[in-house]
């Protein structure tokens, strides 16, 4: 791997996984609100990307990036109101299939109105353009600023928790709901506000990405357990686990794309450059595997092993 | 201790009522009837489908109903026990060894019995959440790993066989769909009765226990991670089983059968069947599986009818629709339903009406989006509408929300009506 793929693979990583935690953020706030988690987070994130494509096509894409979140928020906000504070008196059973019936809801909905197909969400023509070069190769500046948004809310949204007095009372709420219902407060209010917030992070993570990875009715299912395994290899409830996660993430199946590696080369360092026959099929199949093809298993690996051995995760709390 | 949970088990109301062996009749009854009630390749083969499924939501029960457990992979097991039956039947072709074909399943059984050991050991440390995460990670394992072994999970046609080349046996030659049929059918008593034997055995009844209070049963110096161990084993085992006679129904085998939309699938169905009634997932799998037969010739949109029906159920019925059943049949029993009768017709007559605006937004909603091309006129439920007038709309939207607004006060009517009879509100199960 030559200097320069490495330098871009990793501001590549760095990117795609400041963008899975806009979204495992969200999650992890609704989790620990809830105590389940939100199957249909990943819906609200498609559903953002879709509508940041419907409306960036009438009122242009930096109006729609402020507008469409707002709608998934009011969206995520009506869902906790009257969908999921009906249900927590049947437990958190109920709450999980309600999320997970809801997510199927949404891909079906949104198929309803856009069709199956992929949409031509394209890069607005005034971040079109080559934000740097290095090593000769230029750097988009659409990813530049999906990089600045991605930053510029995980400050926003630190500040807001950890300095202000709302954030105070959004994380008191979150630890001890009774106390604070108790001082005056209005806790779920409160909630259906955590849940709209989250879902309207989910909503700008879906607008700055539908551009990047393809704006399509798969985009939540695919996207969906990898956002669970980052908030439980995290840590359930812990937001710097799901930073890290998230980071790391990024950098697995980014790096797993650039790494062009397969048993067999290994093997062949080794002086065996022919699949051993005698060990039938299987074996002829397992001496083709390439690192590009473990990609997508390596997060799911990591998600079982850390269950199994360190099931509060990273950064757990829940021990 | 243990005779003591027996005792408690068999003397729960309803079962008391009816002798043990009477519903088995109906249920041979039953399963004699339907392929003369219904004749035909296609009808049967729609029986063979319905069957396999009600043996799969069977199995998943034992986890969600009976230990409590939400698994997210329950469809690995199904996949994997049809594809080992696969592989076996065409090694044994090969090999020209005569193995009657009504015994596969137990192979395909048997084998995700011995990898749901294994599953098991993996996932069940801990119940809940983790479980839930585990077994999801489990099975886009197995899924993922179906591009690297294309030798095993074939390519993306799936493996295919052919039923009829192990030969003949128990006078059968298993070219017609009526002879597959017969295997199902008899593969389903077995697995139903077998199940059902498995509550009443200790370690079926320390499945309860592990779903009410975990932490209880390991005071009382049982293992809840074993208990969970064996019964997602047992799980596995009659997916492995279903699994099994899918692949034998339909020829073939592909990675669909064992990825997240079957999972999915089993876990709905199971879950609106009610996983409080032992034959509540086999009365899911029956509807759901009828929806997706017939439903998805009428209608584009029945994905979404099968997703709003679930959400219906997980806020409004969380038993299921057994659970409607067996609380309907206990009203009535102790002659409750009478005065409650006009209130839930009218209740009922709305819901109706509502339900059929909800299906005109929806029909409607497919004809403007996504088959926008087939043109704007359409039929829904035998009235002409037009997906681009506004009448049609109107009209749906105040069917939908007039009918839902007006149900409210009815509702609450109905409750304190309830409350009045001394029965308690909400849900019956």
């Amino acid at each position: 791997m030559g200097l320069d793929v490495l330098s871009f693979s990793i501001l590549n990583s760095v990117l795609y996984g400041m963008l899975l935690f806009l979204l495992a953020s969200g999650l992890t706030l609704i989790f620990s609100m809830m105590g389940v988690l939100n199957f249909a987070h990943a819906s609200f994130f498609m559903v953002g990307a879709y509508l940041g494509y419907e409306l960036s096509k009438d009122i242009g894409f930096f109006p729609a990036l402020v507008l469409a979140p707002l709608i998934v928020g009011v969206l995520g906000a009506l869902v906790e109101r009257y969908g999921l504070r009906r249900v927590h008196r049947f437990g958190h059973l109920g709450e999980l299939l309600f999320t997970f019936g809801l997510a199927f809801v949404i891909e079906e909905a949104v198929q309803m109105i856009w069709g199956r197909s992929s949409q031509n969400f394209g890069v607005p023509a005034a971040l079109d353009f080559t934000a740097f070069e290095l090593f000769g190769t230029g750097y988009p500046a659409f990813r530049v600023f999906m990089l600045v948004v991605a930053v510029a809310v995980f400050a926003g949204l630190w500040l807001l928790l950890t300095k202000t007095r709302v954030g105070l009372i959004v994380k008191a709420s979150l630890t001890h709901p009774e106390m604070v219902s108790m001082l005056g407060h209005n806790v779920p209010m409160v909630f259906m506000a955590v849940f709209g917030v989250g879902s309207a992070l989910a909503g700008i993570a879906g607008v700055i990405a539908g551009p990047v990875l393809v704006t399509q009715p798969s985009m939540a299912a695919s996207l969906g357990p990898i956002l669970f395994v980052i908030v439980v290899v995290g840590g359930l409830g812990s937001l710097s686990g799901a930073f890290i996660a998230s980071l790391i993430i990024g950098f697995i199946q980014t790096f797993a794309v650039a790494i062009d590696l397969s048993v067999r080369d290994v093997f062949g360092w080794l002086g065996v450059s022919e699949a051993p026959t005698f060990l039938g099929p299987v074996f002829t199949d397992a001496w083709g595997v390439s690192v590009a093809q473990l990609g997508p298993v390596i997060p799911y690996l990591l998600l079982v092993v850390m269950l199994i051995f360190r099931p509060a995760g990273l950064v757990g709390k829940r021990g | 201790m243990t005779m003591n949970a027996i005792e408690t088990a068999r003397s729960r109301p309803g079962q008391t009522l009816l002798p043990a062996t009477l519903p088995w009749a109906a249920v041979i009854a039953v399963l004699f009837i339907l392929p003369l009630a219904f004749p035909g390749t296609a009808m049967v083969s729609t029986l063979n489908y319905l069957g396999t499924m009600a043996i799969f939501a069977l199995s998943y029960n034992v986890l969600l109903g009976q230990t409590g457990l939400l698994s997210l992979g329950h469809a690995t097991f199904f996949g994997l026990g049809g594809f080992i039956a696969t592989h076996a039947l065409l090694g044994m072709a090969e090999a020209g060894w005569a193995f009657p074909l009504p015994l596969l399943p137990l192979i395909g059984g048997l084998g995700a019995f011995v990898l749901g050991i294994f599953g098991g050991w993996l996932a069940s440390g801990k119940g809940g959440m983790p479980f839930a995460m585990i077994t999801l990670g489990l099975s886009e394992l197995v899924y993922a790993a179906a591009a690297i072994f294309p030798s095993i999970y074939g390519s993306e046609e799936g493996v295919s066989m052919d039923r009829m080349e192990l030969g003949s046996s128990f006078g059968m030659d298993y070219g017609s769909a009526t002879d597959i049929y017969v295997i199902v059918a008899v593969w389903f008593v077995i697995c139903a009765a077998g199940l059902k034997y498995f509550t009443t055995t200790p370690l079926g009844l320390l499945a309860n226990a592990v779903r009410d209070n975990a932490e209880r049963v390991e005071f009382l110096g049982f293992s809840a991670r074993r208990v969970r161990m064996w019964t997602y084993a047992i799980a596995a085992g009659v997916a492995g089983i279903a699994g099994s006679l899918a692949a034998i129904n339909f020829e073939i085998i592909t990675v669909i059968e064992l990825g997240a939309a079957t999972s999915t699938l089993v876990l709905l169905m199971t879950y609106i069947g009610g996983t409080r009634v032992f034959f509540g997932p086999v009365l899911g799998a029956v509807v759901i599986g009828l929806m997706k037969v017939w439903l998805s010739d009428l209608t584009p949109a029945w994905m979404l009818y099968f997703g709003l029906l679930f959400i219906f159920v997980v806020m409004v019925a969380p038993g299921g629709l057994a659970g409607i059943l067996v609380g309907a049949g206990a009203m009535i029993r102790a002659g409750r339903l009478g005065p409650q009768l006009p209130l839930l017709a009218a209740i009922g007559g709305l819901g109706l009406l509502s339900l059929a605006g909800v299906i005109m937004l929806i029909e409607l909603g497919y004809r403007a989006g996504l088959d926008a091309a087939l043109g704007s006129q359409i039929r829904i439920l035998g009235l002409p509408m037009d997906a681009h007038g506004l009448n049609s709309w109107g009209l749906a939207a105040l069917l939908a929300l007039g009918g839902a607004l007006s149900i409210r006060p009815l509702l609450s009517r109905l409750e304190t009506l309830q409350h009045r009879l001394g029965l308690k509100g909400g849900d019956p199960a």
